[in-house]
């Protein structure tokens, strides 16, 4: 048996297999190292002789063992069927002469420099593509729901804007919490939700309450400026806080969440 | 009856006109959508006038409507809002959306079924009763009287009292105030006629294990005030006995589970109901959009045969994934539900143990930017339930690549179907028949083997 064959899991072995550098299998200690051959193992197996019309094609820059692996020659005399068989491996392999081992690191640097800026330009371009596709996602602010029907208009632009804006409150608030508001006096994040900027009572046009809720409301209102706990010509400056600092609003227990 | 009103209103009565339903009042289904989205469920009816009508403005109306938006629509369909508004003028609008819904939702063929809660699917509850495929239209499941008994309830889906879950804090406190309140003694008496059964009950088991046929019946007249209060103090630590008797006397629609020990209890003693979870539908489980009882039927192609699948529809996704949330998939103008399980429409899990490395579709990780007209694909439309808002939500499943290629084929848009004659080559007919001899010599050449096992064949030497 001209080609020896060793048996590791998961790697094909004997004459098929080649590392991926040109290296002999057997004679790199790299790729013994790597595929994890015991030394032992690789001693008792045999080893090649270079032959003899390959001597000019060992490269300069190596100074491993793996040198002397036989490889095809520019014009070899006389091939030895060892040769030829194992040679057999090499054929797609282009002619190597002196010097080509620089060539080839130079070559394979930039095919890596090539494949990884490719990679860069890939990502990139998907990542740009991302960023475009959330913008506009933005302009589609509707939450889906199953069972929702929808037709062309429902997907328009100008139907979108209309759900962005928030919506003018339909129903009475207060009958639909069941709450007396005058209980709620002491409660500025529910009284800021019934009057403005400037502390003005919110019309119960604006509010969507009927008449005696309004009424209710507003009560509760001047109730709380009356009393000194809601301030009467600006907002509460815990609200304040919780426009301008939102981050904020995570903290646990300072809104009393 | 004609003959008692003047000729005018017998007229009047006798038109079109005044057949028109009035307009079903808005659900609670669209907070968060504009004024002018389509709704989940119509609320007017929609009229169309025939072409030679339509040309002069006649839609049988007051005043005619304009030409510049009613002839310029492949869509001649109306919803009259208002007939005659205080500005004079005929309120109206395009009722394209909900009548093309309608018209698609027909062709998707798709069967109206009874809803099955997911706790329910499995395990010890999963029964044929709990089929996910039983139609509305079962005989034993569309129940439109007022039946009280234990296996009616748990198959109406109208009952006279609300859905408590559904009702905010205010509402069930109006409930409270106007519907309950007032009847609390109606109450008492209804809870000492049921005492009075039970006690009846109670005698007549007694007067079988002891052998006598005497027995004592006790009427609610007989029921002492002791005797009363005791069995009110047992109630209030009976919560699902005591639920049972109070959604009996308000006709309440009944509730899967009340507790874990409640449960237990409403499993021994109430039937399942396909609403108990979820509430019941504010209008009939088929909501009259479909009347088909089942989807187990198969389509014959006329050159494939019989399909194992049902032709796929092509479904547009509306929204990409989002955080948590699943894509949305629009399927003849409904929002449906993607297909169960790890599939094209899912997170693509990369590869590893438990994830599996399916293709994802276009537009469901992020928005499609390139496809004209946005991202679509095929799905399976399998059934669709009426949910406790109104909604008709549309279940799918993935549909297979042989149904798709033939849809797409359909439409016009691949070439399968090839009905050329084959054609061999001598040189082919010849390689053929030299192939056959070498496999007939190479049958002649092998050993005849020993079929009996040995200790070779068990692999031992």
């Amino acid at each position: 048996m001209l080609q020896p064959t060793l048996k590791l899991s998961g790697i094909p072995t004997g004459g098929s297999f080649r590392p991926r550098h040109g290296r002999n299998l057997l004679s790199s200690n790299i790729t013994r190292i790597l595929v994890n051959v015991p030394t032992a193992i690789a001693k008792m197996l045999p080893r090649f002789t270079a032959p003899r019309g390959l001597a000019s094609s060992i490269r300069q820059f190596s100074t491993s063992a793996s040198s002397l692996a036989p490889r095809e020659g520019p014009a070899p005399t006389r091939r030895s069927t060892t040769a030829t068989l194992l040679n057999l491996n090499n054929s797609q392999k282009p002619d190597t002469r002196r010097g080509d081992a620089a060539q080839r690191i130079v070559q394979s640097t930039r095919a890596r420099q090539d494949a990884s800026s490719a990679n860069i330009y890939a990502l990139t371009e998907a990542n740009k593509q991302r960023r475009t596709a959330e913008e506009y996602m933005k302009d589609m602010p509707r939450h889906w729901v199953p069972g929702d029907v929808y037709s062309p208009h429902d997907l328009s632009g100008a139907e979108m804007e209309k759900t962005r804006k928030r919506n003018r409150r339909r129903g009475d608030v207060i009958d639909a919490l069941g709450i007396r508001p005058q209980d709620h006096y002491k409660n500025f994040s529910m009284i800021n939700e019934f009057v403005n900027s400037t502390n003005q009572i919110m019309h119960g046009r604006v509010n969507g309450l009927r008449a005696v809720n309004q009424r209710r409301v507003a009560k509760m209102v001047r109730r709380a400026i009356g009393m000194g706990l809601y301030p009467s010509t600006h907002q509460h400056p815990e609200m304040f806080n919780r426009k301008w600092f939102p981050d904020q609003r995570q903290a646990p227990g300072r809104w009393g969440n | 009856m004609a003959s008692s009103v003047s000729p005018g209103a017998a007229l009047l009565r006798s038109s079109r006109l005044f057949a028109m339903p009035k307009a079903q009042p808005e659900l609670m289904t669209n907070t968060l959508a504009s004024e002018t989205a389509t709704r989940n469920v119509p609320q007017y009816q929609a009229i169309t006038s025939p072409l030679s009508s339509r040309e002069k403005g006649d839609w049988g109306l007051k005043r005619p409507l304009p030409l510049k938006q009613t002839m310029a629509t492949t869509t001649p369909l109306v919803k009259i809002r208002q007939f005659d508004s205080i500005e004079k003028i005929t309120d109206y609008g395009s009722a394209a959306d909900h009548v093309m819904s309608l018209e698609k939702f027909g062709e998707m063929r798709v069967a109206m079924t009874v809803p099955v809660p997911q706790s329910r699917n499995i395990g010890a509850f999963a029964s044929v009763e709990h089929d996910p495929l039983r139609s509305v239209f079962e005989e034993d499941l569309d129940i439109l009287t007022n039946d009280r008994s234990k296996e009616a309830v748990a198959k109406r889906w109208k009952f006279n009292g609300p859905w408590l879950a559904m009702l905010s804090e205010g509402e069930f406190k109006k409930f409270m105030r106007k519907q309950v309140q007032p009847r609390r003694s109606e109450f008492r008496t209804y809870l000492r006629e049921v005492l009075a059964q039970k006690m009846t009950n109670e005698a007549r088991h007694k007067a079988r294990e002891d052998g006598s046929t005497a027995v004592t019946t006790t009427t609610a007249k007989d029921v002492t005030d002791a005797e009363y209060d005791h069995f009110v103090r047992t109630l209030r630590d009976s919560r699902a006995e005591l639920y049972g008797y109070v959604s009996d006397f308000l006709d309440l629609p009944p509730v899967t589970q009340v507790g874990v020990a409640d449960a237990i209890y409403a499993k021994a003693n109430s039937e399942f109901s396909p609403y108990g979870m979820n509430g019941p539908p504010p209008s009939h489980p088929s909501a009259g959009i479909g009347y088909l009882r089942t989807t187990a039927f198969m389509e014959n192609h006329p050159v494939y045969g019989p399909q194992e699948q049902k032709t796929p529809t092509l479904a547009r996704i509306i929204r990409p994934r989002h955080k948590n949330a699943q894509a949305n998939i629009g399927v003849g103008g409904f929002i449906a539900e993607i297909p169960a399980g790890s599939n094209e429409f899912t997170k693509r899990m990369l590869g590893g143990r438990y994830g599996s490395a399916h293709h994802t579709i276009k537009g469901v990780q992020q928005l499609d930017l390139d496809t004209y007209g946005g991202a679509k694909a095929y799905v399976e439309p399998s059934k669709a339930v009426v949910n406790s808002r109104g909604s008709v939500v549309i279940s799918t499943n993935v549909a297979k690549e042989d149904a798709k290629l033939i849809a797409d084929e359909k439409k016009g848009f691949r070439s399968i179907y090839n009905n050329k004659e084959i054609r061999r080559t001598k040189a082919a007919a010849a390689e053929e028949k030299e192939r056959e001899r070498a496999a007939q010599l190479e049958e002649a050449k092998r050993p005849e083997t020993d079929i009996l096992g040995s200790s070779e064949t068990y692999g031992l030497s």
